[in-house]
């Protein structure tokens, strides 16, 4: 026998019987033993019967053992028959060893005859007796000690170990009695081959023998999702998806179902908790605990509850860790959400982030940042706990805060930051605690709920900054603190004025305070550092001021927080009921904000603070690879269909002049309003720059609809110093109405704003606008509708069937039926056309009947195609050179210095003129520089034509450069400004701006271009070429400049 | 403007870059103008670092798809890897590689009613180490007709315990070489089948009172490997046998490894005389390796001279155990009987002088 042990008890009852702890007898000599051990005990009766320690023997040569040994103290045996070599020992000696030394040196034998030893034993710690590992044994059945370090606590590494605690809720280390023959096994399974009692000690006789344990601790942390899928769930070994609270309150038994026993976590964790029992009155990781549970943390708790019927009213009573606390919770903690719905008058949800309910106990030094919600009638919810003390019990908690949002809705429900209710006893207490985060329910309390009674505050805050709660009902009460004050003290303070001077308590119950808090540096809101807490998972954010220039604008720094505004239409800031405060609060959007979003008084909207990209990889394609991703913008604010305005945005939208770039919306888009906003009424729109709008959407409807780049449709809304480059193209089966910027623009203003928007529109319905800038504008009683200050450079077609097709380079169809469209100071220069119906080069139609007038409003009749306006009433055309050779205001731009703003609120455009022009060259077209508006957006070689050098004339940096050419004159593209630049220009021809052929290419290095006879009254272009060597855009890109006729002569 | 291709961005800034590069092109600007190309031209940089970033992604994604076809390689190709993945049931389908060609998984095990037609046949020995797979009870159970461990047996309990097996030599169970040479482990088996806590009839297949496999005469004398897997709650209370444990007698080419005993339940009442008793092994003269029990042993013997172990009821003739171990707690009473902690009894010639 080489390298084995036994360590079971063996009995022998019998004449000459022989009982051993390791071989119980030998028969004839020879027989070797080696590298053994035994620790049973041995005992024998009868006549001449014998008890070994080791190895029985008939006589003393039958058996030879060497370096092998038994326990003196299990087996009670101090020595053997034999004088013989087999030593005794004590258990302490037997396991002190941790590897081959001492009286273990020879213990690294051969094992399987094989050449060399095998290493065949572990040694664990000093507390474990050697275990076999040869050939991958099994070491965990091997041990038999679940309390090495005798503290009488036994030892817990796994979750069925966890799970076996319900079979002893005294905690004793053995199956309660009643427990069924299954689950007897089951406790048996997970403590496998465990010495009796668990090997705890006889703490009542401070003794080694086995006596009653006295609760369980956790040696290491435990994840109830196993398999790291992110859910628990099925797939999980062992699988506990549904968990079922360890005890529970009995109803009309009060001392019976509890766990008695204590339980210390060591500061370990069990991450990812999930309960959704609906039938229990408590709940969470324990049910009911009448013991001392210490340094538990429980990461990501998910617990929903629903509960209905019911026969008589109860409580339920719902925590992360304890559902009902009649002993102490201590240096424990939890993360997560917490929800319990009732919709019966029966079940009354009190839910508390780590605690449902403290009837007669304590928690001390304790933290939850759980999201708690309860709702139905007399529903609690408390950051921390759900109710203090219950009838003639009281409840304390101590040293201990809360960080999660806590929500109570129902019949008399409250919430409370710290505690949801307080039962209002004199032995209720709350003593160096905060609360930090926001609350809403009925009735609001920011650190507890309710009525505070004959309870007892002491040195108590919350958090005015996130809660927006300023004082509580209590004259007795507690004093709210700024985020600023409470994370501002770095130390308990000696001072009065300190308001942690009180808060170095006692925590255990044990004599002298515990200095449980660390107060971090000025920025941090205190933690609690007691027991060797873990500091690091307590991360509390001071919350985030979304005005930070207190403009009462909330900041728009993200694509998150812009696609957040569809939740607050009306820009206060407070998500409306029925909406989604939970994306409204999201991670990107608008998470941990301040109470009022920061703003200095009751915010009014939103700004744009950076510029924003829905290509975010920039990669050309708004596509799922985006993060995050809108590959089809939904609109903000949506047709309510019966109240059209119900849906609106309502507030401010200043974009500071910056830009959201690549909005794409595509077909499949529900709304009947499309654009960055779908409807917007009553508003403010101003200072937001849409380069490379791509909307494309083919719409199967009945109801008419609008789209443009940003609005589909406005109501008495004010667009100002906005524009658009890109396009927008519509089909839809009901009239349609597009623009460039906005869609339909109804007794409103849109001003200094420009779109180089291509629009079209297809439409089977009775109606199809297109218009460079608006599709319509429309004019009631209620006010004008107004261009003023505006440009449009686009193309725009209409491809509409119906009885009223119509484009215009600027608007296409205005109509009042009470005051005036208004076109003011404003021109279009764009191609303009509609298949079946008519185009005009500022304005497509004037509706029958209608008031309203165009002064000082232009179109370039070389470049629209359109001679002249179809409506007798209609503004006048002018050629290219006549848009582009006036000076400042002078000429035809003499009425154009304007008052945009208003801010003379006298709706007078000549009086509080803003100056929104600039001229530029005698070769450009009118440019908006009102409040600050890019002039290179509009003035840049995306949009501008080539340069060009016409009979010798000095090149010149222009846009919409409209010249007038014979063949015979010289086209001329820049040069590159880098001559290592792989670009080379391509010269194009088209007859019908779709198809373009390549006529030359580069020039011959001179980047000029001589039109021949071919183009003469056709469309030229230069395109410049990128050969790109990077890897993601292999291959090459053309970027064009606008097309012109050519060779129409001077 | 051209939408080709994607870069637009990129362009823009690019031709920006043209446009300055361009003589004369800023004096016509207004001062804010020249500001604000400046800020754009500062934003050229950008989509160079997003294209790291994007290539970066990519690569690493390419990374993790030729490690996942890795592992779909290996999951087909070796089948040594998936020799402990293998669930209760006879599943050599599951194996890969190491499948005979025309032999597919069979569905539950069933009698065939078209005995004697072609009929797809089960490799019982997945990993070719020439071991019978055992992975129920009813296996387990079935060993008892093929004592010296080469499959070839045609006890009805045997071939109910190993259908659509392979008869013919040379290839017998799907041993190579058509010979086996014993049986090993592939799965934990537990007598309480249905978990109540009790081996009794209501367990499925029910062994509430296991009859050693072989006898004094009969002896195992193949190997029997249990792979470190566990045989749960063995209930004996009443026997005949003379070497009572699941394996009655090893002889001296018997060889047994890695096999747990958990929770045996060895209550008999009424002991033969002379018997040996062990959770693993009654009588052993063979090998007895890296093995363990568990359990609680209430046994009497009217006559006397039994010979009671926690592993190992005696042993003889050279028989050998290493690495073993036992936690079972041993009552017995009768006149003349041995009981050790692991093993009861031993008149042992030493195999090896150590």
């Amino acid at each position: 026998m080489t390298a084995s042990y036994a360590t079971g008890d063996v009995s022998a009852t019998g004449n000459f019987a022989r009982a051993s702890g390791l071989v119980g007898w030998t028969l004839t000599g020879g027989s070797r033993v080696t590298a053994s051990y035994s620790t049973g005990g041995a005992t024998a009766s009868g006549t001449s019967s014998a008890a070994n320690a080791l190895t029985g023997s008939g006589h003393t040569l039958s058996i030879v053992t060497s370096n092998s040994y038994w326990d003196t103290e299990t087996s009670s045996i101090a020595d053997d028959a034999d004088s013989d070599s087999p030593e005794g020992d004590t258990s302490a000696n037997l396991k002190s060893p941790t590897g081959y030394t001492g009286i273990y040196s020879a213990w690294n034998v051969n094992v399987d005859g094989q050449t060399g030893n095998d290493d065949p034993w572990d040694f664990g710690t000093s507390s474990h007796y050697p275990r076999l590992k040869f050939d991958d044994m099994d070491l965990a059945a091997q041990l038999r000690d679940y309390d090495l370090d005798d503290d009488g606590l036994a030892e817990i590494y796994n979750l069925d170990q966890l799970n076996a605690m319900r079979w002893d809720l005294d905690g004793t280390g053995a199956h309660d009695s009643g427990v069924s023959a299954a689950n007897q096994k089951k406790y048996k399974t997970a403590f496998f081959n465990a010495d009796e009692s668990l090997g705890c000690p006889d703490t009542a006789d401070a003794g080694s023998d086995p006596g009653p344990c006295i609760g369980y601790e956790l040696m290491n942390d435990l994840d109830f999702d196993t398999d790291g899928s992110g859910v628990v769930d099925s797939s999980d070994s062992p699988s506990f998806t549904n968990w079922t609270p360890i005890g529970e309150f009995v109803s009309g038994a009060t001392n019976s179902g509890a766990y008695t026993g204590d339980f210390d976590g060591n500061n370990n964790t069990i991450s990812n908790l999930t309960l959704t029992n609906s039938d229990e009155t408590s709940a969470g990781l324990f049910g009911r605990a009448d013991g001392t549970i210490t340094g538990v943390g429980l990461p990501d708790v998910n617990i929903t509850q629903s509960l209905s019927g019911g026969t008589s009213p109860v409580n339920t009573l719902l925590g992360g860790l304890v559902g009902i606390v009649r002993g102490t919770v201590r240096s424990s903690w939890s993360t997560g959400e917490i929800a319990s719905t009732s919709t019966s008058t029966n079940f009354r949800p009190r839910a508390g982030g780590l605690v449902g309910n403290i009837n007669g106990g304590t928690v001390a030094a304790s933290w939850s940042s759980v999201n708690v919600s309860a709702t139905g009638a007399q529903a609690r919810a408390g950051g921390l706990v759900g109710q203090v003390g219950f009838s003639t019990n009281g409840g304390a908690v101590i040293a201990s805060y809360a960080s999660g949002t806590v929500t109570a809705s129902g019949t008399s429900s409250q919430a409370g930051g710290l505690a949801g209710g307080l039962n209002g006893n004199a032995l209720d207490t709350i003593t160096a605690s905060y609360a930090s985060n926001r609350v809403s329910g009925a009735t609001v309390g920011a650190l507890f709920g309710g009525s505070v009674a004959n309870a007892v505050i002491t040195s108590s805050y919350w958090d005015v900054s996130k809660s927006g709660i300023q004082d509580d009902a209590d004259s007795n009460a507690p004093e709210g603190k700024t985020s600023l004050e409470l994370t501002t003290p770095t130390a308990y303070g000696t001072q009065s004025t300190d308001i942690y001077m009180s808060w170095n308590v006692n925590v255990d119950g044990a004599a002298g305070n515990d200095d449980p808090w660390d107060f971090g540096d000025a920025n941090q809101y205190p933690r609690l550092k007691f027991d060797g807490m873990d500091l690091s998972v307590q991360t509390i954010a001071p919350p985030t001021d979304y005005d930070a220039d207190d403009d009462n604008l909330i900041d728009v720094r993200t694509l998150g927080q812009l696609n957040a505004i569809r939740y607050d239409l009306d820009g206060n800031g407070v998500v409306a009921a029925g909406s989604d405060t939970a994306a409204y609060t999201a991670a990107g959007a608008y998470p941990n904000r301040a109470i009022g979003m920061g703003c200095a008084a009751t915010c009014a909207g939103y700004e744009l603070m950076a510029n924003l990209n829905f290509d975010t990889d920039d990669d050309g394609d708004v596509d799922a690879s985006d993060s995050p991703s809108f590959p089809n913008w939904t609109p903000i604010g949506e047709y309510v269909s019966g109240a059209p305005n119900s849906g609106a945005y309502t507030a401010e939208f200043k974009g500071n002049n910056r830009t959201i770039s690549n909005l794409t919306v595509t077909s499949g888009a529900t709304q009947l309003y499309l654009g960055l906003f779908g409807i917007v009424e009553t508003g403010t729109i101003t200072g937001v720059g849409l380069p490379n709008v791509n909307i494309t959407h083919a719409k199967s409807v009945s109801a008419i609809g609008y789209t443009g780049a940003l609005v589909g449709l406005t109501g008495r809304t004010t667009i100002q110093s906005s524009w658009a480059t890109g396009s927008v193209s519509l089909t839809s089966s009901a009239s349609h109405g597009v623009g460039g910027v906005v869609g339909e623009l109804r007794d409103g203003t849109i001003a200094a704003s420009w779109a180089a928007v291509d629009v079209s529109v297809n439409s089977s319905g009775a109606t199809g606008y297109a218009g460079g800038l608006a599709g319509s504008l429309s004019a009631s009683s209620i006010g004008d509708a107004r261009v003023i200050a505006s440009y449009a450079i686009g193309s725009v077609s209409n491809a509409s069937t119906g009885a009223t097709a119509v484009s215009g380079g600027l608007v296409g169809s205005a109509e009042s039926s009470s005051n005036n469209w208004i076109i003011a100071a404003s021109y279009a220069a764009g191609p303009a056309s509609s298949t079946n119906g008519t185009a005009g080069g500022l304005l497509g139609r004037i509706v029958s009947g209608s008031s309203g007038s165009a002064t000082a409003a232009y179109w370039d009749t070389d470049i629209s195609g359109v001679a002249d306006d179809n409506d007798n009433n209609a503004p006048e055309g002018r050629t290219a050179r006549q848009l582009q050779q006036p000076r400042p205001y002078s000429g035809i731009y003499s009425g154009w210095n304007v008052d945009i703003d208003n801010a003379d609120t006298d709706n007078d455009l000549t009086t509080g003129r803003d100056d929104p022009w600039a001229f530029g060259t005698g070769m450009q077209y009118p440019m908006l520089k009102y409040g600050g508006m890019s002039l290179p957006a509009q003035g840049g070689l995306a949009m501008g034509a080539p340069n060009v050098d016409t009979n010798g004339e000095t090149p010149t940096v222009g846009r919409m450069a409209r010249v007038c050419l014979t063949t015979g004159a010289v086209l001329r593209a820049p040069r590159p400004g880098s001559p290592s630049l792989p670009a080379r220009w391509v010269w194009q021809r088209s007859a019908d701006l779709v198809t373009w052929t390549d006529i030359a290419e580069d020039g011959g290095g001179t980047y000029e271009y001589t039109p021949v006879a071919a183009d003469v009254n056709n469309y030229l272009r230069a395109c410049v070429a990128i050969r790109s060597t990077d890897a993601r855009s292999r291959g090459e890109s053309e970027m064009c400049t606008r097309p012109f006729p050519a060779a129409q002569g001077n | 403007m051209t939408r080709g291709g994607g870069k637009r961005a990129a362009l823009a800034a690019i031709l920006l870059a043209i446009a300055l590069g361009f003589g004369g092109a800023l004096t016509n600007l207004q001062p804010t103008e020249a500001r604000a190309d400046a800020a754009l031209g500062a934003s050229i940089a950008a989509p160079g670092a997003s294209a790291a970033l994007t290539d970066a992604g990519l690569g690493a994604g390419a990374s993790a798809a030729n490690a996942a076809a890795g592992i779909g390689l290996g999951a087909s190709g070796a089948s040594a890897a998936l020799t402990d993945a293998i669930p209760g049931g006879a599943t050599p389908g599951a194996g890969g590689g190491a499948n005979v060609s025309g032999r597919v998984a069979p569905g539950p095990a069933q009698p065939n009613p078209l005995s004697g037609a072609a009929q797809a046949t089960v490799d019982y020995d997945d990993d070719d180490d020439g071991l019978i797979d055992v992975t129920t009870l009813a296996q387990l159970n079935a060993i008892r007709h093929d004592l010296n461990g080469n499959g070839d047996a045609t006890h009805a309990d045997y071939v109910a315990a190993f259908p659509n097996r392979i008869t013919a030599a040379g290839t017998r169970m799907g041993c190579p070489s058509g010979t086996c040479a014993g049986y090993e482990l592939r799965a934990d088996l537990d007598f309480d089948t249905d978990g109540d806590g009790d081996v009794d009839s209501n367990d499925s297949p029910s062994y509430a009172n296991w009859d050693p496999i072989g006898s004094s005469s009969s002896k195992y004398t193949a190997e029997f490997k249990g792979n470190n897997r566990t045989i749960s709650n063995l209930t004996i209370s009443s026997t005949t046998n003379a070497h009572i444990g699941l394996i009655s007698t090893l002889s001296t080419s018997g060889e047994v490894s890695g096999v747990g005993m958990r929770d045996a339940n060895l209550s008999i009442s009424s002991l033969p005389n002379n018997s040996r008793v062990g959770a693993l092994v009654g009588y052993n003269e063979g090998d007895v390796r890296s093995s363990y029990s568990t359990g609680t042993f209430t046994l009497t013997v009217a006559g006397g001279g039994a010979n009671i172990g926690g592993l190992v009821g005696m042993m003889e003739l050279g028989g050998k155990i290493e690495a073993s171990w036992s936690s079972a707690d041993i009552t017995a009473s009768g006149p003349s009987l041995r009981a050790g902690g692991l093993v009861g009894s031993w008149d042992g010639q030493p195999a090896t002088a150590m």
